[in-house]
């Protein structure tokens, strides 16, 4: 009996195993799901051997990624996956070499842009720990323009390692970008709620995601000095990111908000961030308090409040949030939560990195950021 | 006050970081590209489009931008019919724009209007606007954009030249190319036609050997007056056959460039009695009055091509008393002054009474093929090769021959050429048709290799005719056993044999020769009669070389140097003859 899905089915797995993602997949086509989101953590250690001959025989397309950590309503899983099964096809398509100094983005978007209606939906995710992911976004924006909406983020794992993170119905796949078009609207609210705290400093040398020089002098130095400072602690008594997850970069933007950097680690005195940093651009050392951090999640939610019945509520959260609010994280995911529509499930990821267009400025990669995609319901579902 | 100063720093860093943004390709469309996008982002603006223009003329089409971020995926009238509008309105006003705070409202945005410089135009869509202070900010930044864009403009032109510089040259070397491959194929066509005529001429000059040899070898006999006659005839038109193949084959030389001048030294006014006695009996059977006079002043002794002077001056005294019915038919050759130190230069003239050569016929006559007209070639006959290949050797020898002629009255052709002056000359070959074949001085015993029955008979009869003794090879392999089983005095070696050649033949002679001692003298005698086709034989080993058809006087001569050599006692003391020969030497 062909069974037709009228509304995103969500299947929860705790165990974290290869197995019990396949049981839920089958049962979502069982329910006749159209397309797959799979959202899996990282620590359920899943490997190529494990998953791809069994992805490759799925027969509906499927998109999603391996994560830090997921969201499913306002539970936060370290170790599962969850399987959301979508009445719509998906269609997906994939951007390689991500980390590739040489390649050209534009090409492979322009490839993508006859495939792709204006008005689509654009799930966006990208290997997390690739170094090249704003070139790529500046690439898709430049084709695709301001006719699609976007919403994304970065897959990964946070031991930094980069490995295969990406599903596809080809396996895992690692250091490329993965466009899933969508035909539903979809609302977006993007906030995070850090504030300039130090600078500013103008990035006198960068490359791809490592800030080299700040103000002419070496950027671990500069930052150093303004953490250390602030903090009372030091970098060489504590884990670099135990300090920096409190202390990120805000790249500026006249008369708005300031870009997100996340600072993941240090290389002698360079800083190595998620998302690149343009040389020649003015940077602050931004600073959160726990109440601000939160109202960002509020009015995220808020943000994304629209005429349209909603169906589904896609949220890509960054784990340094969780990082910081640590406990109280749970509060953000219920803020946001608490004010969809009653009915909309959640799902969500812990990234590396945000992706969205935020509507009155370009695409941008964003670190630190709460992204909230609301999808509305398929034409002719909503009652 | 302090976030009034935070605010002018911001904008300061920001101006500056726009400029770093500028310049930073020499392709437009790349150097905007890694401007707009960042400059986009920084400016916190949704889109930014670009027109540039040149005075009142849009570079890029009449409304669409020049570069836009994001790409505009419709026509820019369709995808914002307002900002279409205003640009409309900016342009027809000469792409000027009045003031910074220009902007429009459009659904949810502004679109500033800025002024790149006095070369462009910036349309920048953001929410909320930016301030005048911002603008004006943003001033310095575009005109340090238009200079960009001009230099990538003026990158372009001097890139659009270099490359019609490079596809000239490339075009040029392609020329080049087909030149040489024109050259090649010329020069392969060039050489089947050398083939062709070196075969056709082998081809015609062995039955012509057979002809000629026994038309000799009955002339050299007891035959009647009324014989004698007709055997004459036949002689005077085979030689007038194996002129025309010798001026094809001379011609053929010219054109692939493999004619070359023997020069040696040689006495002028025997070479001039010898050449002009047997043309002077030409002119008495047509009653003209032939005569030739060489200057007192003419060195006697001189450098140059005997073969080849002599040629020239059989070919324009020929044409004289062929087109000359009455009258007569002169020839001066005189010294002219102005020759460098150690040459002479000297002035032939041959002047007729003949028909002469309309003006506007008289270059054409120098081309090959080509007579005055065609009744011409109908009623004197001849190749029309005689003047163009006559041309060209006076051309090699330095000199040009010219024509003057007055029809109906005569011609003059002259030309002047230099020699060198020597003092030491050839003794010229004895002259005159002997009737009588003189019995040899020394009998030989001769190895006639020959595949040709009939030349094959008239070598035999003729050699045998003088005492000497003839053992026959039909091919070069019978002539090496014949040679193995008995060494004759001296062998004749056709070249073109079936079986084996001549030249292998000789070679495999040399090459026992080499081992048991010895040496026999050999001579070919071939149709091949271009100059490489003796060179061969000579390679080969062979000693002496006659082209068929021979004449008979020759082969006897050739034959007597061989019987008057020294003979020489080889290592073995089998007493065999050995000629000491200027080949072998």
């Amino acid at each position: 009996m062909i069974t037709t899905l009228t509304s995103p089915q969500i299947y929860v797995d705790d165990t974290g195993s290869c197995d019990g993602l396949f049981q839920h997949i089958g049962a979502a086509i069982n329910a006749g799901a159209q397309s797959l989101l799979l959202l899996a953590c990282d620590a359920n250690a899943f490997s190529p051997l494990q998953l791809d001959e069994r992805l490759r025989n799925t027969p509906v397309p499927v998109f999603g990624g391996i994560f830090p950590q997921i969201v499913v309503g306002e539970r936060k899983l370290e170790q599962g996956s969850v399987v959301c099964g979508l009445p719509v096809a998906a269609s997906v398509h994939y951007v390689e070499r991500l980390s590739d100094p040489d390649e050209d983005y534009l090409l492979q978007t322009q490839d993508l842009a006859a495939d792709i209606p204006q008005g689509s939906a654009l799930v966006t995710l990208v290997d997390g720990l690739s170094k090249r992911i704003s070139a790529l976004l500046e690439s898709l924006y430049e084709v695709m323009g301001d006719g699609c909406q976007y919403v994304g983020g970065g897959a990964g794992s946070l031991s930094f390692e980069q490995k295969p993170c990406l599903f596809s119905n080809q396996g895992l796949l690692k250091d490329c970008a993965q466009i899933t078009v969508l035909d539903l609207p979809v609302s977006v609210g993007i906030r995070h709620g850090w504030h300039k705290f130090a600078g500013p400093f103008f990035v006198t040398g960068a490359h791809d995601n490592t800030i080299v020089t700040l103000d002419y002098r070496p950027a671990f130095e500069v930052y150093r000095e303004v953490v250390e400072a602030d903090s009372g602690k030091r970098f060489n008594t504590t884990a670099f990111f135990d300090l920096a997850k409190a202390y990120p970069f805000g790249l500026d933007r006249l008369k708005g908000d300031v870009v997100v950097r996340d600072p993941l680690l240090h290389v002698g005195e360079c800083l190595v961030c998620v998302g690149e940093v343009p040389a020649n651009h003015m940077i602050y050392i931004l600073k959160g308090e726990d109440e601000n951090l939160l109202e960002a999640s509020r009015q995220c939610a808020l943000d994304t409040a629209r005429a349209h019945s909603a169906s589904l509520a896609l949220l890509f959260d960054c784990i340094s949030r969780t990082l910081f609010l640590q406990g109280r994280f749970s509060e953000e995911i219920h803020n946001i939560h608490s004010r969809l529509p009653e009915g909309v499930p959640l799902v969500g990821v812990l990234s590396l990195g945000e992706i969205a267009d935020a509507g009155n400025a370009c695409l941008e990669f964003f670190n630190k950021t709460i992204v909230l995609g609301v999808l509305a319901e398929q034409e002719g579902v909503a009652a | 006050m302090n976030g009034e100063m935070n605010s002018t720093f911001e904008l300061v860093s920001i101006q500056y970081a726009l400029a770093l943004l500028v310049g930073k390709d020499l392709d437009l469309r790349g150097m905007l590209r890694k401007f707009l996008p960042p400059a986009l982002k920084l400016l916190n603006c949704r889109s930014g489009y670009i027109w540039l223009h040149t005075g009142d003329v849009a570079v890029c089409g009449e409304l669409e931008p020049c570069y836009s971020y994001p790409a505009l995926n419709a026509p820019l009238a369709e995808r914002w019919p307002e900002v279409a509008g205003r640009l409309q309105a900016i342009a027809a006003d000469g792409w000027r724009v009045k003031q910074l705070e220009d902007v429009i409202q459009v659904q949810e945005s502004c679109f500033h209007f800025l002024p790149i410089g006095s070369s462009g135009l910036l349309a920048l869509q953001r929410n909320p606007p930016l301030p005048y202070s911002h603008l004006l900010a943003l001033v310095p930044v575009l005109q340090r954009l238009e200079t960009a864009c001009l230099a990538c403009q003026q990158h372009a032109y001097v890139e659009i030249a270099r490359k019609e510089a490079l596809q000239a040259k490339e075009a040029a070397e392609q020329a080049h190319r087909d030149a040489l491959q024109a050259k090649e194929i010329a020069e392969q066509a060039s050489k089947a036609k050398s083939d062709f005529l070196a075969m056709i001429s082998h081809e015609i000059r062995t039955p012509m050997n057979g002809v000629i040899g026994l038309t000799d070898l009955m002339l050299y006999s007891e035959v009647s007056s009324s014989q004698r006659e007709y055997l004459t005839m036949i002689r005077s038109s085979s030689n007038a056959l194996l002129d025309i193949i010798n001026e094809i084959l001379d011609f053929s030389r010219i054109e692939a460039g493999t004619l070359t001048l023997a020069v040696a030294p040689l006495r002028l006014r025997d070479l001039v009695r010898d050449t002009f006695v047997p043309l002077a009996v030409r002119a008495q059977e047509k009653s003209l009055a032939f005569h030739w006079e060489v200057a007192p002043n003419v060195p006697d002794t001189l450098d140059g091509d005997a073969g080849r002077l002599r040629q020239i001056m059989i070919n324009l005294v020929g044409n004289a008393i062929k087109f000359t019915e009455s009258g007569e038919v002169n020839v001066s050759i005189t010294q002219q002054s102005g020759a460098p130190e150690g040459q002479v230069c000297l002035l032939f003239a041959v002047r007729d009474t003949g028909i002469g050569i309309p003006l506007e016929k008289q270059a054409a006559i120098f081309q090959p093929f080509q007579q005055a007209d065609n009744s011409i070639s109908r009623r004197y006959g001849g190749t029309g090769l005689g003047l163009a290949i006559s041309s060209q050797l006076i051309g090699m020898m330095g000199g040009k021959l010219l024509v003057e002629s007055d029809p109906g009255n005569g011609s003059i052709f002259h030309f002047s050429a230099p020699f060198q002056k020597t003092v030491q000359a050839q003794t010229p070959p004895p002259e005159g048709r002997r009737h009588v074949l003189a019995q040899a001085a020394r009998p030989l015993d001769i190895l006639l290799a020959e595949d040709n029955a009939v030349n094959r008979m008239l070598a035999v009869r003729l050699l045998n005719k003088v005492g000497h003794q003839v053992t026959v090879a039909e091919n070069g392999r019978v002539a090496l056993d014949s040679w193995i089983s008995k060494k004759p005095d001296v062998i004749l070696m056709d070249v073109q044999m079936p079986v084996m050649d001549g030249l292998e033949a000789t070679q495999q002679i040399r090459q026992q020769e080499q081992l048991a001692g010895g040496r026999t003298p050999i001579i070919a005698l071939t149709a091949n009669a271009m100059s490489s086709d003796r060179e061969k034989c000579l390679q080969a080993g062979m000693d002496d070389f006659l082209s068929k058809p021979f004449n008979v006087q020759d082969l006897l001569d050739v034959l007597e140097r061989c019987a008057s050599a020294p003979v020489v006692e080889d290592a073995c003391g089998q007493g065999d003859a050995a000629v000491a020969s200027a080949a072998a030497a």
